[in-house]
């Protein structure tokens, strides 16, 4: 039997991807044929050859791939970034020897070796020297504000002098004024002058007429009630008359009949 | 040769990913971006294209995942996209009537590679090649193949894929992956001849 493997074959054998059964068979095919065993081993250097080109790099990032939006991620990167503050927090704190202590006496943070605090004594001398120290401030802030009181006491001393002059500038002032204005009537002309009079004359004519016409009414009236008066005072005394006259015939009859 | 497995995790990644977790689906974008990308890069030849192919295959990769139904097959479900991509692109630059690995190596590197070689071979017969050098040798050679070939190489020879799982990805049979690598090795045989590599002639460093 004389088995030829085909091409195809070959090729299955030169990659390891014949059955075993297969494959022996090749290898007995090749080891008769010693010329194709030679062919098939220059293919089989020309991969080797050829494997030596090796992979390259990407020369950049693909331009499409989205950030990580993944929310249990996000859910968890919160604790790694808090848990990575506090290590870099504490990574600090040893590096610059920051200590924290606590004990019977109280809590104690200092830089280096930790010194003992502040005895009660101590921090009752510093507030006893702070509430001095403001003390003097506000004295001193006192006696300040009475000397700018001070000052602004003669300032207005001063004023009140000042209140006279403006006095005597304002009186001069006036005088001034009253001699410009009589001048000024002076410099008027006659005929200005008897103008005016003739009018103080005409207003004094005009009330007094008017006067005289007022009384006049005031007597017409009065006269008037007098006439009146008298013809009252007459009627009255008719009618006494009148009366005494009943009377008397009344009387008169009277004694007639008893 | 060179075993690339199944990322660890990635199973468990698919399915977080799938339900929405996004840090999931950057982490699978993380794990596997540079294998995308070297996919891509050792098709084109190409950084910019290859950074495209990355973009896109993962933009889709973000909008489709949820259509996955396996996770075992994420990894063929992946290059596929990949692939697609790639195809895509050079249907574009086949329309633009330029190829990117043809524009530039056949007149630059093409008299740089004649250079090196005459160069070498006239100093020493035995001269040992430089790792960028023969970079540049091998990716020019990958560059020669036809694309259905390179694929099927790059997919076997550097993304470690079986020849089942290109045959899924390309879409194609078993055979025929078999016998494009196949025809595609011989090519390159020819090639590392013509220029003189060999085992020999390459300096292997520990």
């Amino acid at each position: 039997m004389k088995y030829k493997p085909t091409e195809e074959t070959l090729v299955a054998y030169l990659y390891g991807e014949l059955d075993s059964e297969q494959a022996e068979l090749v290898e007995v095919y090749l080891e008769a044929n010693p010329e194709e065993k030679q062919k098939l081993k220059a293919l089989s250097d020309t991969r080797m050859i050829f494997n030596e080109l090796e992979d390259e790099e990407l020369p950049g990032q693909l331009a499409f791939i989205e950030p990580a939006k993944n929310e249990e991620w996000l859910y968890w990167r919160k604790y790694v970034a808090i848990a990575a503050t506090l290590l870099l927090l504490l990574t600090f704190g040893w590096l610059t020897g920051f200590k924290v202590n606590y004990d019977a006496e109280g809590l104690y943070l200092g830089y280096g070796e930790i010194e003992r605090g502040l005895s009660e004594e101590e921090i009752s001398d510093m507030i006893f020297e702070n509430n001095a120290s403001m003390a003097a401030y506000l004295q001193d802030n006192m006696k300040l504000g009475q000397d700018s009181l001070n000052l602004k006491i003669n300032a207005l001393q001063a004023n009140n002098a000042n209140e006279e002059i403006i006095n005597q500038i304002f009186e001069r002032e006036k005088d001034a004024l009253i001699n410009q204005m009589v001048g000024l009537n002076d410099k008027l002309s006659g005929d200005y002058r008897d103008i005016l009079r003739q009018i103080v004359v005409n207003f004094s004519n005009n009330i007094e007429s008017q006067r005289i016409e007022d009384l006049r009414g005031i007597q017409a009236a009065f006269t008037e009630l007098e006439d009146a008066t008298i013809n009252k005072q007459f009627q009255f005394e008719n009618a006494l008359v009148d009366l005494e006259e009943k009377v008397n015939t009344v009387i008169a009859n009277n004694s007639n009949n008893k | 040769m060179k075993e690339i497995d199944l990322m660890p995790q990635t199973n468990f990644l698919v399915t977080a990913a799938k339900s929405g977790d996004v840090i999931a689906m950057n982490q699978l974008v993380k794990q596997w971006q540079k294998r995308i990308y070297n996919f891509a890069y050792k098709y084109f030849n190409d950084y910019d294209l290859a950074m495209e192919v990355t973009q896109k295959t993962f933009i889709s990769m973000n909008k489709n995942l949820k259509t996955l139904k396996e996770e075992g097959r994420f990894k063929s479900w992946i290059y596929r996209i990949a692939a697609n991509y790639c195809h895509e692109e050079v249907r574009k630059q086949q329309k633009r009537w330029v190829f990117p690995f043809m524009k530039v190596q056949n007149n630059q590197e093409n008299a740089q590679i004649e250079n090196s070689v005459s160069a070498t071979r006239n100093e020493n017969p035995e001269q040992v090649y430089g790792n960028e050098e023969l970079k540049t040798l091998l990716k020019r050679a990958l560059a020669t193949l036809p694309e259905e070939q390179r694929i099927v190489v790059i997919m076997k020879e550097y993304e470690g894929l079986k020849i089942r799982e290109i045959a899924e990805i390309v879409d194609i049979s078993e055979n025929t992956v078999k016998s494009r690598l196949y025809y595609a090795l011989g090519s390159l045989k020819k090639l590392l001849d013509q220029w003189n590599i060999n085992r020999e002639t390459v300096h292997y460093e520990i």
